[in-house]
């Protein structure tokens, strides 16, 4: 495989370390908030609900984020293949952490 | 090339007024209460027709007497390359979002019984359309306006006038605009009204190039007052220079003072509504709630197969295809957020009182496991289809890292659309189950 054939733009580097980023936060927001009230009250009060207020959080991080991400040298540095590796990680540490979670506690 | 820009006069309020129809009203929803419209709408004359759809449209009631409003559009245009028109209405069709819509409603005369009701509605357009491929017009514009209505028993009429003001918008200019109301309800299901509409010549880079006049019929038809309502308008030019305008979109309501009125808790008011619908013998009942909770399963099997079909056309990218694989891209990100807006929608106004039903069955886990897990894990669905279209913009011929990259993002799309519809499944099953043994 070729330099080029490794690489991939800005964005999409930027935006998809952040998506993993993101869904890492989302799960590990969801079992801390089922946690501990406060932060549950919080989220209720910000957004009238606390699933509204996690979710307008994700897509604020994602954006928000992968912006930032952009404008640093950092993504350069990213290669696809691990990038694909992160986010089905990140799917999978989720999917896998979100059922243990419920299922028991 | 010159293009004609997308600038439909599309105005929106409360159920009562505004959609369908281009004239507006000063009445904005009640405080804390929410209106959702999903629309298609139109707007042509000889040298351009402009359509948007799907659009989404949301209304909250933030503070008594004012709303936030916003408009996320998709935007199609289709110029009609006439030479007599030229340089204006040339060039291809073209498709994607259309410039964003923000705006506040605010109502500083209340209405009384000798006098209207007066408010103004500033819309601020975002330009998030391709003002190149003639979907926006590529800066920020705005619409001042100032509107007044009374009612009289089942009369409305409502109506006024505003100026729209572009800034660094060559090919666009400043134009006024004014439309008059008048309808009327017929019995409780139906709704009909009719205006006249009047705006300026637009602009060169606009359909609109000269002055005109409309006539526009329209109204609602109401499945449910005042939750679930259609909405239809139709218009063509009466003077100057000759238009069509048309409309359909459906409509939602909801707040706390919908709850108070139908039924002291989420899904009583449905309830209430169903078993008076059986008593007069209509057989197939189709609630708001129900037509959410299909919509969303409907939009997120969508968002699924879009992201195949992204899939199966990213193992072979080429030149020929790349386009449809960004178009597919698109379609995901776009199908999965309106199944999280519906079942967002449902799940906070409608699912408390299934979930109650559900922990009393014998299936508590379709709550406790599943709908948990499901509400929390499409959230990285969502994210996923959001980040396809960014990832299908890189360059799928040249870097086989972004192809496979396009492809693993597919794939956990389709993988947990699958899952995250299964768990559906189980829910539905869940409350089914706790019905059939009488635990309701």
């Amino acid at each position: 495989m070729t330099a080029d054939a490794g690489r991939l733009n800005r964005a999409t580097a930027a935006f998809g370390a952040a998506a993993a980023m993101v869904i890492l936060f989302n799960t590990v927001l969801a079992c801390v908030k089922d946690a501990y009230a406060p932060l549950l009250r919080f989220m209720n009060s910000i957004a009238g609900h606390n699933w509204t207020t996690q979710g307008l959080a994700d897509l604020v991080l994602f954006f928000g984020l992968g912006l930032v991400l952009m404008r640093t040298g950092w993504t350069d540095k990213i290669h696809g293949q691990s990038l694909a590796s992160w986010l089905a990680a990140a799917v999978v540490l989720a999917g896998v952490g979100l059922a243990a979670w419920y299922l028991l506690f | 090339m010159s293009r004609s820009g997308l600038l439909l006069c599309l105005w929106s309020a409360a159920a009562w007024a505004g959609p369908p129809f281009q004239t507006d009203d000063p009445e904005p929803i009640d405080f804390r209460h929410f209106e959702f419209y999903t629309f298609a709408s139109s707007d042509g004359t000889p040298v351009e027709t402009d359509a948007e759809g799907p659009a989404l449209e949301l209304n909250w009631g933030a503070l008594p007497n004012v709303h936030l409003h916003i408009i996320v559009p998709a935007a199609v245009i289709f110029p009609s390359n006439d030479p007599r028109f030229a340089p204006s209405g040339a060039g291809p069709p073209a498709y994607g979002i259309g410039d964003i819509e923000m705006g506040i409603k605010l109502r500083f005369v209340q209405e009384t019984k000798h006098r209207p009701m007066i408010g103004t509605f500033t819309m601020f357009e975002l330009p998030t359309g391709n003002a190149a491929r003639g979907l926006g017009v590529g800066s920020t514009w705005y619409k001042v306006p100032l509107w007044i209505q009374k009612s009289f028993g089942p009369w409305t009429t409502y109506g006024g006038a505003g100026e729209t003001v572009f800034r660094n918008a060559p090919g666009y200019r400043n134009f006024p605009f004014a439309g008059w109301l008048v309808q009327r309800d017929l019995g409780k299901k139906v709704t009909l009204g009719t205006e006249a509409f009047y705006h300026g010549p637009e602009g060169p880079a606009t359909p609109q190039t000269r002055p005109a006049t409309l006539i526009d019929v329209g109204g609602y038809y109401k499945f449910r007052d005042p939750g679930f309502q259609l909405l239809f308008c139709y218009g063509h030019t009466a003077v100057g220079q000759k238009e069509n305008y048309a409309y359909l979109g459906l409509y939602w309501t909801w707040g706390k003072e919908g709850d108070q009125r139908q039924g002291s808790g989420p899904g009583q008011g449905d309830a209430a509504i169903r078993s008076a619908e059986r008593d007069r013998g209509i057989v197939m009942n189709v609630t708001a709630s129900d037509a959410i909770l299909l919509g969303h399963a409907a939009f997120g099997i969508l968002g699924t197969l879009a992201a195949l079909y992204v899939f199966a056309e990213a193992l072979n990218a080429r030149a020929e295809n790349v386009a449809r694989i960004r178009r597919g891209a698109l379609a995901a990100a776009i199908s999965m957020c309106v199944a999280c807006v519906l079942g967002g929608i449902w799940y906070l106004r409608f699912y408390p009182a299934e979930k109650a039903l559900i922990l009393k069955g014998p299936w508590p886990m379709a709550h406790n496991l599943f709908m948990e897990t499901k509400e929390h894990l499409f959230f990285a669905t969502l994210i996923l289809a959001l980040y396809l279209p960014i990832a299908a913009a890189d360059d799928l011929i040249g870097s086989v890292a972004a192809r496979r990259l396009v492809l693993t993002v597919a794939v956990l799309v389709i993988c947990t659309g699958l899952a995250i519809e299964g768990a559906g499944a189980v829910i539905d099953h869940g409350a089914k189950v706790a019905l059939l043994r009488g635990h309701s």
